[in-house]
Parts: structure tokens; C-alpha cells; sequence
């Protein structure tokens, strides 16, 4: 029994970081946000660092890795509200290409998906998953459990950046004389949003393991996972901005960023009534429980 | 990351299914004396079987199969994972022989005195006090919320022996055998009519010394052993909220898209509880400690058994269910209260994990 990450996954967390941290900050987040076109910088120096190629075969210039060395480096992509398409090129394209692609297509996409070349959309299309101008036939399964767990990973990042922030917050911000965090009434809401993070966050986990062994839960396991995600992050997105106060409703503070990042992540691949609504339509209640 | 069992513990499984299949029997509520020293005759049976379980993981392997069969509730509970480890940490050898074994037969029934009247959140507000005379100290006072307490042959409890020192000091950790004159147990009725719990009253109740676990008036210190040992117990086992819900959907409308939605919600709440306790086993296998994360457990399972009942209520109304079913839905309500209220158990996280100022 063990379910926790290898000293790897550990040590690509943490140049991550690093790296997300030094070529993304939140005015750059910001910049982006505010209409100015993504950089092929960023995405290139994570090729450098390897990070775009962690799920490409190394035949094809990648790492060779799984879902499982992708889900901390989705946490801290997730905590830097990074704009750059992980999920969708290396978490979904290089996977679903390497499992699913005939040749053409990996000779095409794997080396450019590691190399930080590649550019294309992706989405999922019926059965199909469209890369770009190319479709892989009848991947569409595998590619919503990569897409659920990825984005629930994202999801919680995102969601843990909002309690740090709101925790440096409320213990900067006095009123009465005092810290507000040192209210109960502030006190419990960032109590809360913890405890949900420490639920939603194994789950992720658990999806990027299911996913990664190919388990035959995986597919279940990642839309719980996502719609976990989804829930701790709306309840973090509301008590963020309720103990930042009024200046949590500025244009001029970083709040928002993370606030909108979680709200694009939440509806990507389905907002969780919907995702509750597939479940329900897919598999009866003695199934899943 | 790995999260299959060895075959050992397939086997260990395999081993306590079998046995418990064989073995479990509906016994009546352990609230009377007759129903009692049943679930003490069941107690001894299981600990003759001999499941040491000596690791984290398969204890939780033995807990899960245990729900699972519908095994009996635990009586023997406050002695092995609150006493004993208290022993080990802080007993004489004379008292870890004079108790240990009668604890792991289940021959002698442990009961927990901390809580009075006066001393429930605010633990460090205890007044029952304690006076040495000779070899003896003589207990007087009041503690609440007793598990077992009217039928218990042990009492470990937190008693006053320097009324002059500042609150968590001048506190000693007493063991009290709940047989001596003085001792006055009363059942407590609880709002469903049922007893688990009782008052104690110590009347002049005289403790040989030698019955002080660890040092006079370092009690606190003691206790906190006891409370650290409760944290590192891994946390309820999922599979019991999954049950719950297998139940709840064999009594809801299946054509109520809205009634199988809410199922669903709590289904993913369980699901989510379930990958938190593995990750919990892991630290613990691991030789981590769970330290003050046991007040996010806390939450998680005690907020989530709230939902299962309090949902399960709305969908299927007052009616209609069996004395089982009340009895859970009513320890639901007080899950968020025992073992620190939800509040407490917030304060904690925040205060300690978060950082956030007193």
C-alpha cells in the first residue's frame, strides 16, 4: 500500500515550480488575460526542461512517463494559472497518439508534441479525438478519463492557490485591531476549504493511478475526480473572494485571475451536474457503488 | 505509487471473512447488562481468534471485513487504542503487566473519564478533584459522556491533584476500578431513548497511588498521549458510508432523476473519503505521523455521515425504517460532536495547519 509519488515525480514537481514561477508570474497571467497573444517561449522552455515530452514514448523523444508523473506538475501549472496547453498536447494529444495513432500520426505529432513544436487544437469530436487537422478513431474514452483527471488535478491547484492566498491575506489584513483570520467566522470558511482540497485532491490522484494502470474503474474514477475538483473549487472561488473582502473585487488585485482560471477548468469537459447527469445515464447506482 | 494488497494481506482478508461469516451473531444493544456481557462474551471469542494485527493495513483490512460482516460494536475500543498505547507509553512494567493482558483478552472493559459537565471543548476545564492521603488519593467529583461507563470495569481518568496550579497543570491520569465504593455510574438516556453513554459520580473514592499512569500532576501530558493515540488510528473505514448508500438506493424512487442525483453527490463524497483513507493508511505504513491531519479526517467523516443520514431523510421521509436505521441516523447527528465538535475540529486547522492567529 502506497499512495504517494516516487522521488521522480517529487523532484519534477519542484523544478516545475521553479520554472512556472520564473516564466509565468501573474503579470504575465494578467497580460495574457487581458488579450496580449501567448509567447512560444514558455512552452518551449518546458520543452527544454522536458515537461511537454513527459508522456511521449521515448522512441519519440520523450520521457516514456505516465499519467502519474503528469498530476503534481498539473497541481503547480494549476497553482501559477498557467495558460500554456499541457493538458491538451502532452496530458491528452501525446498519450491518445501513442495508443491509439497509426504511425503517420506519431511520426507527426510525438516528436514535435516533446520537441514544444507542435501546435494544435484538441478536442474530442464523437468517438474521434481531433488533433489539429487529424483524427484518431475511436479514442474518445480514454481521452476523457486523461481530460477529467488532468483538468481535476489543474482544478486543485488552482484551488490550493486560493487558500494560500487567502490565508497570507486575512493574516495581513487587520480590522477591530486584529488580524481578520483570527475571527472564527474567517477562521472556519479557510478550515473548510482545506478539508475540501484534502478530499478532492486524493481523488485526482487516485484517477491519475487508474488512468496510468489502465484499471477498469479508470474511466468512473476520473469524472469523480473532476467533479470533486469542480465542487472544492467552487466553494474555495466563493470564500476566496468572501475573506479577501472588497479588494478581492478589484480589477487592479490577482484574485480574479485564479478565480476565472478556476471557472474555465470547471467548465471544461462538464460542470459537474452534467458530469452527474452522464454517470447516471451510463451506469446504473449498484454499479458504481 | 501502489495501491494493491500483497497476497499476505489477500490472504489475511480471505482468513477474517471466512471467520467472521461464521462467527457473527446478532447480539442485543450493549446498553443493558445482559446486552453487555454478550458483546464482552463475543469481545473474548474474537480475541481468542487471534487476528494481531500488527500493522496499519491490515487492521484496516480487518475493520473494513468487520463492517462488512455486520459485526457486533466494539466494547473493547477505549482500552485497546486509548489505553493501551497510553500503557506503552507511560506505564510502569508492573502496570503494563497488571493491565495490558486483561485488555487484549478482553477480559476487563476500559472506559474513557475526561469529559464533565464543565469540561467538554475546553477539556483543561476539569474539576474532579483528587486529594492524597497515605498510599491512596480520594477522587471526588463528576465526569459525562462515559462510553460503557455503567457496565465498565476500568475508568481512566483526569483528576485535579494541585487546585492551585495554572489549568493544564496540577492534572493526573488515574486509573480507577469502576468496583470500588464511591463509584456511581448512571446511565445517560439519549434523545432516541437509547443508553450508550453514562455519568459517572466518585464519592470519596479512594485510588491506590500506584494507579497514577505517568507522573503526578503531568497528566495533561499523559492525555495528550491518549488523544494522539486516538488521531493515529486510520479513520473510519470508507466502505461503511458506501454501504449506507447501497442501502439509501435500494429505498429511493429510480425514476426521481433528482433522488438519484443526490445519491450521486454523496456516492462522489464517499468515493472522495475513501481515497483520502488510503492516503492516510499510506502515511501510516510509512511510518509518518498523521499528528493534527486527524482533525481534517475528523471532518471529512463525520460532515459526510451527516449528509448520508440528513440526505437520506429527505428522500425517503420518517417512515418506514427500522430501528437500525434511527439508531445510525441518530449517532449521525452527534458524529459532528463527539471526539470534538466540528468547530473545535476547524479551529485546529486553521489555527495549526493553516497558521492562521488565535
Amino acid at each position: 500500500m502506497n499512495f504517494d509519488f516516487d522521488d521522480t515525480q517529487y523532484a519534477l514537481r519542484d523544478l516545475a515550480r521553479e520554472l512556472f514561477a520564473k516564466e509565468s508570474p501573474p503579470s504575465r497571467v494578467r497580460e495574457i488575460r487581458d488579450g496580449k497573444p501567448v509567447d512560444r517561449r514558455v512552452w518551449k522552455t518546458m520543452a527544454e526542461a522536458g515537461i511537454c515530452g513527459i508522456t511521449v514514448p521515448e522512441a519519440f523523444g520523450g520521457a516514456g512517463g505516465t499519467e502519474l508523473d503528469l498530476t503534481l506538475v498539473y497541481e503547480e501549472a494549476g497553482r501559477i494559472a498557467l495558460p500554456e496547453p499541457l493538458l491538451e498536447l502532452t496530458g491528452v494529444a501525446a498519450p491518445i497518439i501513442a495508443s491509439h495513432g497509426t504511425d503517420v500520426q506519431k511520426e507527426r505529432w510525438l516528436p514535435a508534441i516533446a520537441s514544444g513544436d507542435a501546435d494544435a487544437d484538441v478536442r474530442i469530436d464523437g468517438e474521434d479525438v481531433v488533433i489539429g487537422d487529424d483524427r484518431i478513431a475511436g479514442a474518445f474514452r480514454d481521452a476523457y478519463a486523461r481530460a477529467f483527471s488532468g483538468t481535476a488535478s489543474l482544478l486543485n491547484g488552482v484551488s490550493m492557490r486560493l487558500v494560500e492566498m487567502t490565508t497570507e491575506y486575512v493574516k495581513d489584513r487587520h480590522q477591530f485591531g486584529k488580524p481578520v483570520g483570527s475571527f472564527q467566522a474567517v477562521k472556519h470558511k479557510l478550515a473548510s476549504m482545506h478539508v475540501a482540497i484534502a478530499s478532492s485532491r486524493p481523488a485526482a490522484w487516485y484517477a491519475s493511478y487508474a488512468v496510468a494502470n489502465e484499471l477498469a474503474d479508470a474511466s468512473i474514477a476520473a469524472c469523480v475526480a473532476k467533479i470533486a475538483a469542480n465542487d472544492t473549487n467552487e466553494l474555495c472561488d466563493g470564500d476566496a473572494l468572501q475573506c479577501h473582502g472588497g479588494i478581492g473585487f478589484t480589477w487592479e488585485h490577482d484574485l480574479h485571475l485564479w478565480l476565472k482560471r478556476g471557472m474555465e477548468l470547471r467548465d471544461s469537459f462538464g460542470r459537474s451536474h452534467e458530469l452527474r447527469r452522464n454517470l447516471a445515464a451510463v451506469h446504473t447506482l449498484e454499479e458504481l457503488l | 505509487m501502489d495501491l494493491t494488497y500483497t497476497s499476505e494481506q489477500g490472504r489475511f482478508r480471505a482468513k477474517v471473512r471466512d471467520w467472521l461469516v461464521r462467527n457473527v451473531e446478532s447480539l442485543p444493544a450493549p446498553g443493558t447488562r445482559e446486552g453487555f456481557e454478550a458483546h464482552r462474551a463475543w469481545e473474548r471469542k474474537l480475541a481468542a481468534a487471534g487476528f494481531d494485527e500488527t500493522d496499519v493495513v491490515t487492521r484496516a483490512i480487518f475493520e473494513e471485513e468487520y463492517l462488512l460482516a455486520n459485526g457486533p460494536e466494539r466494547i473493547t475500543v477505549v482500552g485497546t487504542k486509548l489505553m493501551a498505547p497510553t500503557l506503552i507509553a507511560h506505564g510502569t512494567p508492573e502496570q503494563q503487566e497488571r493491565w495490558l493482558p486483561s485488555i487484549y483478552d478482553a477480559s476487563e472493559i476500559w472506559s474513557q473519564g475526561f469529559s464533565e459537565p464543565e469540561a467538554g471543548s475546553d477539556l483543561a476545564g476539569i474539576r474532579t478533584r483528587a486529594v492524597r492521603e497515605g498510599s491512596e488519593f480520594v477522587v471526588n467529583g463528576q465526569k459525562i459522556w462515559t462510553s460503557y461507563g455503567a457496565f465498565a470495569d476500568w475508568i481512566f481518568a483526569l483528576v485535579r491533584t494541585d487546585p492551585e496550579a495554572e489549568r493544564h497543570n496540577g492534572i493526573t491520569f488515574l486509573a480507577i476500578d469502576m468496583r470500588s465504593d464511591g463509584v456511581e455510574p448512571r446511565p445517560i438516556t439519549q434523545l432516541d431513548g437509547h443508553a450508550g453513554f453514562a455519568e459517572v459520580f466518585f464519592t470519596d473514592v479512594r485510588v491506590p497511588v500506584a494507579n497514577v499512569i505517568g507522573d503526578v500532576n503531568d497528566g495533561w501530558r499523559v492525555a495528550m498521549t491518549t488523544l494522539g493515540a486516538e488521531r493515529e488510528a486510520p479513520a473510519r473505514p470508507a466502505a461503511r458510508y458506501l454501504r449506507d448508500l447501497r442501502e439509501l438506493a435500494t429505498m429511493i424512487d429510480r425514476d426521481d432523476p433528482v433522488a438519484v442525483d443526490e445519491v450521486l453527490k454523496l456516492y462522489v463524497a464517499a468515493k472522495c473519503y475513501e481515497h483520502s483513507t488510503k492516503r492516510t493508511l499510506s502515511r501510516l505504513a510509512n511510518g509518518e505521523a498523521i499528528g493534527i491531519d486527524a482533525s481534517v479526517t475528523k471532518l471529512q467523516w463525520s460532515e459526510l455521515e451527516r449528509r448520508v443520514f440528513d440526505v437520506g431523510l429527505d428522500l425517503t421521509g420518517p417512515g418506514n425504517h427500522t430501528e437500525a436505521w434511527w439508531h445510525n441516523y441518530w449517532y449521525a447527528r452527534a458524529a459532528t460532536i463527539y471526539a470534538g465538535t466540528s468547530e473545535i475540529q476547524r479551529n485546529i486547522v486553521a489555527e495549526r495547519i493553516l497558521g492562521l492567529p488565535r
